[in-house]
């Protein structure tokens, strides 16, 4: 499961909004080994706990 | 008439005298007349009479001085003159046609043409032709004047395309090539096979092919960024084609951050490019591209037509 379906599955009522992509969360790769991680948290609710090893 | 007479005061007989008087009368009359014509006797041939003094019939007899003026000739510019009675002479005005008397002037202005120069107005004149840059201090069309550390000196004509600018001791100005910036630009493309995206992620497209790269300043093997290393504004350009559903986006990354997005939302599948412009510091500064396919299986397709990302400096 990818770090964004993760982030859906958790908060679902972010599906089929603009979350991911007018600030409010941004994921990121920056195509190095690295893989996907949160650059941006804005949502009002808080990273859930299993995912907050995403943020940088 | 008059007894005695007006002028002279000679006493003449009277008609009431007796006979018996008139010898003593003539002889008082003839006195009169000798005493007042004693001085007109004598003389010499030439000789002139003279006043002796203010009294009256007070004459000698004197031989005129050899210079003494009896006629005034006179010739241009004097003018008047003669050998009789009031003699006057005057000078006439000098023009540019006629001698004659001048107007004297300090004027290192005026344009008279009546009037003279004095040594002063002259000296004036000469001081500031004097202090005056020498026309042969230039000989060629095109050249320049400027003062090195004593005089005005020459600067030849440059040459063409030549600016002008100063040298390197700040000493003098100098002909020079127009100064150019030569600066790097690139273009960049994804080639070989499809950048696989997460779906909802910014993900750094990875442009692993060049069309060309002046300065070496772009990275197409590990960090596919654009870090030129002349300082100045740039042009950055790029286009992506993302695969997917829900849209595609674009986006310039300076120094790791968003800067400019030039897609958002487009269709999916779709070539969608844009161009803006940044100071990059020579150094340090970097640019990329990230793109995000907002749902489905995303992809960036290895199109060098609508997966491109290219630069060019513009100005210092």
């Amino acid at each position: 499961m990818t770090l964004t379906e993760q982030i859906l599955t958790a908060f679902p009522e972010l599906e089929g909004t603009n979350s991911f992509t007018d600030g409010t969360i941004i994921l990121q790769n920056d195509s190095d080994s690295s893989g996907d991680y949160i650059a941006r948290w804005n949502y009002s609710k808080p990273i859930p706990k299993n995912l907050e090893s995403f943020k940088r | 008439m008059a007894n005695p007479t007006t002028n002279y005061g000679w006493v003449m007989p009277s008609a009431t005298d007796l006979v018996t008087d008139l010898p003593a009368d003539f002889n008082v009359f003839g006195q009169g007349v000798d005493t007042s014509m004693q001085y007109l006797l004598g003389g010499t041939t030439g000789q002139v009479l003279a006043k002796t003094s203010a009294t009256n019939m007070a004459f000698t007899w004197t031989t005129p001085q050899v210079g003494d003026i009896t006629d005034v000739a006179v010739t241009s510019p004097i003018t008047g003159g003669g050998s009789s009675g009031a003699v006057t002479i005057a000078i006439q005005d000098a023009t540019t046609a006629v001698k004659g008397a001048t107007q004297l002037t300090d004027s290192i202005s005026s344009t008279s043409i009546t009037t003279a120069a004095t040594p002063n107005s002259v000296k004036t004149s000469y001081d500031l032709a004097n202090g005056a840059i020498a026309k042969t201090t230039v000989t060629t069309a095109g050249d320049i004047i400027y003062r090195n550390a004593t005089v005005p000196t020459r600067l030849g004509i440059g040459t063409a395309g030549q600016v002008l600018t100063v040298n390197s001791g700040a000493t003098a100005p100098e002909w020079a090539a127009l100064p150019t910036t030569s600066f790097p630009t690139f273009s960049a493309f994804r080639q070989t096979s499809s950048q696989s995206l997460t779906a909802g992620v910014w993900t750094k497209v990875q442009f692993n092919g060049e069309s060309w790269d002046t300065a070496n300043a772009f990275d197409s093997t590990t960090n596919y960024r654009f870090t030129p290393l002349t300082s100045g504004y740039y042009q950055v350009s790029a286009s992506v084609k993302i695969s997917g559903t829900s849209g595609q986006y674009g986006a310039f990354y300076k120094n790791g951050t968003e800067y400019k997005r030039f897609c958002d939302g487009t269709t999916n599948n779709a070539g969608s490019g844009g161009s803006c412009i940044a100071f990059f510091n020579g150094t340090t500064d970097y640019m990329e591209i990230y793109g995000q396919g907002a749902a489905g299986t995303v992809a960036v397709a290895n199109d060098a037509t609508t997966n491109w990302f290219m630069a060019i400096g513009i100005r210092s």
